[in-house]
């Protein structure tokens, strides 16, 4: 739940979605599920003359799975927090196991 | 054969019974065209109409032999077609006196008896008879809306498919009926209306075994629109094949068996869903809401898509698994990342500040780029890590670092020891952070109780407190110690960080030993010589400014006369004439003495505060610090202003308060030229105005 929760603070952010089949997609984050499955608004490719049919495309669903990486401003990451937040993950699992 | 394709020669329903729902079912399951199944004919559907069509030729040769032994085998118990029409080599057409190549318009019903005596035009006179006796065309006797499946025979030449279809108009087409007749069809029952459309031969239409040539029933389902008819169009109640030659044979359709490739739809057709009233009428029918059924549920389902409810059963079950009863556990970093959000939006200042100089943005955006060029280094490849590096578990990501170091092993010892100190560290660091939690827990956990209920929680909190402080080996005396962990943990950046968020935790005096440790150092760390080997000594001097010394200052306005004055003793111990101008002209220095200072001379403002040895020990301090500092004012102004540090002006301002007229004098001509040189926005600044006044 901890990239769920990591996500959920990226919302109306300008992130860049990298797929498994190497699309890179900008947009705004719109909504994220448990699943990180993402929506994305006003979406640009970073290759348009490679993926022609994407130029028409404006808002997209990615499923979880296909994502590779997904890029950000680090302005909109508290590190700290962060690093706080998956020791508690981890202790959470440790406590659980 | 007949054009159609199948047999019009069978026997009508003697008693007229609708069809048992167990015939039903079958039927229904025979029907590959509700099912979409992958049932094809097996051959070309237009060579079978060939076929047919050679076959028909050769019984129309006028042969005497029983016809029917040419025609394929129809299924058992069907009826011979009759064959009293007409005399053996006589065209049926000349027996019935009907003119077949007539167009469409001619073929109306007409109130004609047959010209001649000859039988009419059908193929079954019991078939006839019973609806009416005769052929759709000049029948007037019709008692049904459909009356008797007209076949128009074909004549004497033998036409191909082809031929049939550049020739339309010459086809027999279905007639025209009145409402009557179609409002008498409607009042009959949903499985009589649901049968098979007149006249609708889908190409690719599956012909069962022994069924050969014949259409068998519908689906009662089947959309009406699929086989050209306008929807609610009833069907002829007469032209249920299947049902007739069931009713024919009844002990061969005994066996509800269904026959494959039916088969996998056995469930649906045992349940009886697919022949329930529910299921095939529209109920909710409104021409706003075109295909609203009701189904099972008595939901309202369009095109038997999703209902609302559907939906909301799907979003509840995807919900569910969100469901927490403690947020800020299963859902820390959201929860404390808004909470940090809205306090910075609600403490946010107020104040408008003025925008920094051209020069500082570019010394700014110098160090980003600086620090952006560090980052974007190649990650270092792990080399002969293959079979020792497990990546399956993010929850082990520790593992790399561990095969990566203990590779490097043996080459260099030096660098061994470098990384089996910072692991040591880093591992310090984490215990540390392990605490720190554990401390907030705590403190969250006495927020939400009562007041008296609290006290627990603080011995708590006091006892893992203690813990850390010991953690740090933090010299006792004023002594400095090289080997104290707390100078391992202000040399790597994570460290830094970890220290800022301890100092808030410590009490008074555990804040006075951060402190004076630090002060120990502070020429190490002015200089820049604090970080582990490895690390960028910029970044570490950069975090140190912005992560431990605001803290710093915070706990240094919370000190006791005695502890600033125990502070300076120390400062003084470590500052020499070489080094007194780079420390203090320093950006850590200037801000760390000018913070003594400022408290100091916040408590003798106050006469209550210090006692009178304070107050000369201070003056002392003072004058010592002067007496460093002596010929090197304009220097440590200069490096001020290098780094832009504007706290220089009131600390000399706060010094000359303290100093003697002599030291006053000696700073005054060392300081005007410099006020001479410094650029228009200082000298009408109000610290240096101030400054310059104490000067004169």
């Amino acid at each position: 739940m901890l990239f769920y929760s990591f996500f959920k603070t990226l919302v109306d952010k300008e992130v860049v979605v990298e797929l498994k089949n190497d699309l890179c997609i900008t947009g705004t984050l719109h909504s994220v599920d448990q699943f990180l499955n993402i929506k994305l608004l006003d979406i640009s490719v970073a290759e348009p003359e490679k993926y022609p049919h994407m130029v028409s495309v404006k808002t997209c669903f990615i499923r979880g799975s296909v994502v590779r990486y997904v890029r950000l401003n680090p302005a909109f990451v508290d590190t700290e927090l962060l690093q706080d937040a998956s020791r508690r993950e981890a202790n959470n699992i440790k406590g659980a196991a | 054969m007949s054009f159609f394709g199948f047999d019009t020669a069978l026997p009508p329903d003697p008693s007229g019974a609708a069809a048992t729902d167990d015939q039903l079912e079958l039927d229904d399951t025979h029907n590959d065209e509700t099912f979409g199944g992958s049932i094809e004919i097996g051959t070309d559907w237009e060579m079978s109409n060939d076929q047919l069509a050679a076959i028909q030729a050769e019984f129309m040769r006028g042969s005497t032999a029983a016809p029917a032994s040419t025609l394929p085998p129809l299924a058992s118990g069907l009826p011979e077609p009759s064959h009293d029409l007409a005399a053996p080599g006589e065209s049926w057409a000349a027996a019935a006196d009907i003119d077949v190549a007539a167009p469409m318009a001619q073929l109306r019903i007409e109130n004609k008896p047959p010209s001649s005596g000859a039988a009419p035009l059908s193929f079954s006179t019991t078939y006839g008879s019973e609806y009416g006796g005769a052929a759709v065309w000049g029948d007037p006797q019709l008692s049904s809306i459909w009356g008797a499946p007209a076949v128009a025979k074909p004549a004497n030449k033998m036409v191909s498919v082809a031929e049939l279809e550049q020739q339309p108009s010459q086809q027999p087409q279905p007639r025209m009926f009145s409402l009557a007749e179609i409002e008498q069809q409607q009042q009959q029952t949903p499985q009589q209306q649901f049968q098979l459309p007149y006249g609708a031969v889908p190409p690719g239409f599956p012909v069962q075994p022994g069924h050969q040539g014949l259409l068998p029933q519908s689906f009662p389902g089947a959309p009406m629109p699929m086989y050209g008819l306008p929807p609610g169009m009833p069907l002829p109640p007469g032209f249920n094949i299947m049902q007739q030659q069931q009713q024919q044979q009844p002990q061969q359709q005994q066996s509800t068996a269904i026959p494959e490739p039916y088969a996998q739809y056995s469930s649906l057709v045992a349940s009886g869903f697919l022949n329930s009233a529910s299921f095939h009428q529209p109920l909710d029918t409104n021409a706003n809401e075109p295909g609203m059924i009701r189904d099972q549920r008595g939901n309202r389902r369009r095109f038997q898509l999703m209902s609302r409810s559907d939906k909301e059963f799907v979003i509840r079950v995807q919900l569910t698994t969100l469901q927490t009863d403690n947020p800020f556990v299963d859902d820390y970093y959201y929860q404390s990342y808004m909470q940090r959000k809205h306090h910075k939006e609600a403490m946010a200042p107020r104040l408008v500040l003025p925008q920094q100089s051209a020069a500082q943005q570019q010394q700014r955006q110098a160090y980003l780029q600086h620090l952006q060029a560090r980052k974007a280094a190649p990650v270092t490849g792990f080399e002969n890590v293959l079979g020792k590096l497990l990546v399956g578990s993010i929850h082990n990501p520790r593992q790399m670092i561990s095969v990566a170091s203990s590779d490097k092993s043996g080459a260099n010892e030096s660098e061994d020891k470098i990384v089996s100190r910072r692991r040591k560290i880093l591992r310090f660091i984490e215990a540390a952070y392990q605490t720190m939690i554990d401390i907030e827990d705590i403190q969250k956990q006495a927020a939400a109780c009562g007041p008296q209920e609290r006290q627990p929680f603080f011995v708590k909190r006091a006892a893992l407190v203690n813990d850390l402080f010991a953690d740090l080996a933090l010299p006792e005396s004023t002594a400095a110690s090289e080997d104290a962990a707390f100078y391992d943990l202000l040399s790597v950046p994570k460290g830094l960080k970890l220290v800022r968020r301890l100092l808030p935790l410590f009490s008074e005096s555990q804040g006075f030993a951060v402190v004076s440790a630090i002060l120990h150092r502070i020429e190490a760390y002015s200089a820049g010589r604090t970080g582990l080997s490895g690390t960028d000594p910029v970044e570490i001097h950069s975090l140190l400014m912005s992560h431990v010394v605001p803290p710093v200052v915070r706990v240094i306005e919370l000190f006791s006369a005695a502890r600033v004055l125990a502070c300076t003793d120390i400062a003084l111990s470590v500052l020499t004439p070489e080094n007194a101008s780079t420390i203090v002209g320093g950006s850590l220095g200037v801000t760390i003495v000018y913070a003594f200072l400022r408290r100091m001379d916040h408590l003798l403002s106050d006469p209550n505060s210090t006692t009178r040895a304070q107050q000369d020990k201070w003056v002392g301090f003072v004058e010592k610090l002067v007496g460093l500092l002596q010929g090197q004012f304009a220097h440590v102004v200069s490096l001020c202003l290098n780094h832009r540090s504007l706290w220089v002006f009131a600390m000399l301002s706060i010094l000359l308060k303290y100093a003697s007229a002599s030291s006053k004098a000696s700073i005054k001509q060392e300081l005007e030229p410099t006020f001479a040189t410094l650029p228009d926005g200082l000298q009408t600044s109000p610290a240096v105005k101030m400054l310059q006044q104490q000067l004169n």
